[in-house]
């Protein structure tokens, strides 16, 4: 379970207590689904870790999205008064006599009230942790991705039926949009992109199932999956340096991952793989790649 | 940035870079938005951007803190998307340039407010074409497919919050667990189906070329609002109405809690964990804020002015009853204020 692989990582790098900003890592953490809100966000700590209790408390007023496993007592309220948000997870128990405290951002007012309030806490890279944690997926997110991917073809499906009777490029958008939506998911990893090159039409989509990301890119017309994308998907095994498989490949979980351009592949890591006006997200396996989309 | 003392303002946050440079980021969930974002670096005298897709590890850090150190002076920063950077840019001590672009961002110009406009017309008129899906039977997400499909077809940028169409019970006690003992709202959408006689507080917001905007209303499902549904409605316009009687230059962020709440028999009409009012720009909530739990010691000290933008959301509520919320986007005029949104409360008037 995702939990107790950041467990595992708070007593391997021997972290305390994690202060999470970022949404993807709370979701990992929680199992939480929360609001979605497009576009990045300044850090505030919307999830909090404690090593010692294993327990993970979450901002939220209610229960709804939340998962059992976080009881009432774990939730704090929203305010809008970061002084209190800080005060109360301070209450929290275990934050105060942490020595080595995770944070996956910050602020100039999150450090001056997180040294005000725990003055004894050193301020340690929990994204870095937290990449750690998320970097090879269990077969339980995959199949996760799986579903995603699927949701992606029937948005590529519906943008190049659109493209084919000659629709605006907004159009395309919105069909694909529309798509998504009729299956259920209101979330996307972006909004879809078309570009076109004379005749050519290039339809790029991404999609957040229930958080879990999958990127689907096709150019029409052409092949679906060009020489060039088999040739990069298949550099894509592991033990291969991320430094040397080019711009175009990063890794997708609960959302956009990005790799460390120090570490190689691992079996088990989802990467989305694009060149020459095509992408797939792939999967990387012990005898080379599972392709998860179309 | 004379006014601060500051002499070179780093901003990392998307928001922050689309007010201060006009680069408007695409729309894209917050990871992915992160790792392509653009950082302004912003003089007295010139802007650059530049991109860094490596800053969450401490090389990339560390070269962006060297670009940073190309221009010297007093550094102020919005935030530390991550702690490699904090740590590359200790030597330099940055203050916190939230103040800065909260004093900056108060005041909207023209062109921003008839951006705002925009994003708010094109918002409501997706909403022409949702209502009337509006039926026992239909799915929340049925009504975000329709939703999306409009905005982008009227030339959207992007969506900006997962479409909010939530069922609320008549009294709180029957919905989910809350904190507050109020509300707990917004909601996401779960594929539920929509049944006669649901009422449904909605609330969505788009982008269009970087700013946003902020929709809401009260539908009933399948049914008519009832004699009592509708002076909840009427209270709520008594409440839009006494807000805006106050909301003129010189009026404080603490002046127009305390009209809304004089307007609801002394009662807060809004959620506690919110406020009857929030600012709105290149963020769909941001400065000013008005009833927040800052209180009166913060917000009296926060002045109107000409060009702030408003929306205004209070939400009436009688336990066992249900309640009426919906939103107004108002703009501070030289002598009062002047209503953006222009949408109908159907099926309430």
């Amino acid at each position: 379970m995702s939990k107790e692989r950041v467990l595992e990582e708070m007593a391997r790098q021997n972290v305390d207590v994690l202060l999470l900003g970022r949404e993807g890592n709370a979701r990992y953490v929680s199992g939480a689904h929360r609001l979605f809100l497009a576009g990045e966000r300044a850090f505030a700590p919307g999830c909090v870790v404690v090593r010692e209790s294993a327990a993970v408390h979450l901002l939220s007023v209610t229960d709804f999205g939340i998962p059992q496993a976080v009881p009432h007592d774990n939730l704090y309220p929203i305010s809008w008064n970061p002084a209190t948000t800080v005060g109360r997870i301070a209450a929290i128990p275990g934050v105060v006599p942490a020595e080595r405290v995770g944070v996956d951002g910050l602020t100039p007012l999150f450090e001056t009230l997180l040294a005000s309030f725990l003055p004894h806490a050193e301020l340690v890279d929990g994204e870095a942790l937290m990449r750690e944690a998320r970097w090879v997926k269990s077969a339980d997110q995959v199949d996760s991705i799986r579903a995603a991917a699927a949701v992606a073809e029937a948005m590529m499906t519906a943008a190049l039926d659109a493209v084919g009777s000659g629709a605006t490029d907004d159009t395309i958008k919105a069909v694909a949009m529309e798509a998504m939506a009729a299956k259920g998911v209101t979330t996307a990893a972006f909004e879809p992109l078309v570009e076109r090159d004379g005749e050519r039409v290039t339809v790029a989509v991404g999609v957040l199932r229930e958080g879990w990301e999958a990127d689907l890119t096709r150019t029409v017309p052409g092949p679906a999956r060009p020489d060039a994308l088999t040739t990069a998907i298949a550099g894509c095994r592991a033990g291969a340096a991320v430094a040397e498989l080019g711009a175009g490949v990063h890794g997708v979980g609960l959302g956009y991952e990005v790799l460390s351009p120090s570490e190689v592949l691992e079996t088990g890591m989802v990467l989305s793989v694009g060149t020459a006006g095509a992408r797939d997200t792939v999967l990387v396996t012990e005898k080379g790649q599972d392709v998860l989309t179309m | 940035m004379d006014a601060h003392g500051v002499d070179v303002v780093v901003l990392c946050g998307e928001n922050n870079v689309t007010y201060a440079t006009g680069h408007a980021a695409p729309s894209q969930e917050p990871a992915r938005a992160g790792a392509t974002r653009k950082v302004a670096i912003i003089t007295r005298t010139e802007q650059h951007l530049v991109a860094a897709p490596l800053i969450d590890f401490e090389e990339g850090a560390r070269e962006l803190a060297s670009s940073i150190a190309d221009y010297p002076g007093t550094l102020a920063i919005d935030e530390y998307p991550s702690l490699g950077l904090r740590n590359a840019l200790a030597s330099g001590s940055p203050g916190n340039a939230g103040p800065l672009l909260a004093a900056a961002k108060f005041v909207k110009t023209p062109d921003e407010i008839e951006h705002i406009r925009r994003a708010q017309r094109i918002n409501e008129q997706a909403m022409d074409d949702v209502l009337p899906m509006l039926r026992p039977g239909i799915r929340d997400t049925d009504l975000t497919a329709v939703f999306f499909r409009r905005i982008f077809e009227l030339g959207a940028t992007g969506n900006t919050v997962d479409p909010i169409w939530q069922v609320v019970p008549t009294s709180v006690a029957d919905g989910p667990f809350t904190l507050t003992g109020h509300l707990p709202f917004p909601l996401p959408s779960a594929g539920r189906i929509l049944e006669k006689g649901d009422v449904i507080f909605n609330d969505t917001g788009i982008d269009f070329e970087g700013w946003a905007s902020d929709f809401g209303r009260t539908w009933c499902v399948g049914v008519d609002p009832d004699a009592r549904q509708r002076s909840q409605y009427h209270r709520y316009l008594d409440i839009v109405e006494a807000c805006c009687e106050v909301i003129k230059p010189g009026a404080t962020a603490w002046d127009v809690a305390v009209a809304a709440r004089q307007a609801n028999d002394g009662e807060p009409p809004w959620l506690p964990h919110f406020y009857v009012a929030h600012g709105i720009g290149t963020e769909s909530a941001e400065l000013p804020f008005c009833g927040t739990d800052l209180g009166e010691e913060v917000e009296a000290q926060v002045v109107l002015a000409p060009g702030t933008v408003l929306v205004l959301e209070p939400v009436v509520w009688e336990d066992g009853y249900g309640g009426y919320r919906a939103e107004e986007v108002v703009v501070v005029t030289k002598d009062g204020c002047e209503l953006l949104t222009d949408y109908p409360h159907a099926p309430y008037e």
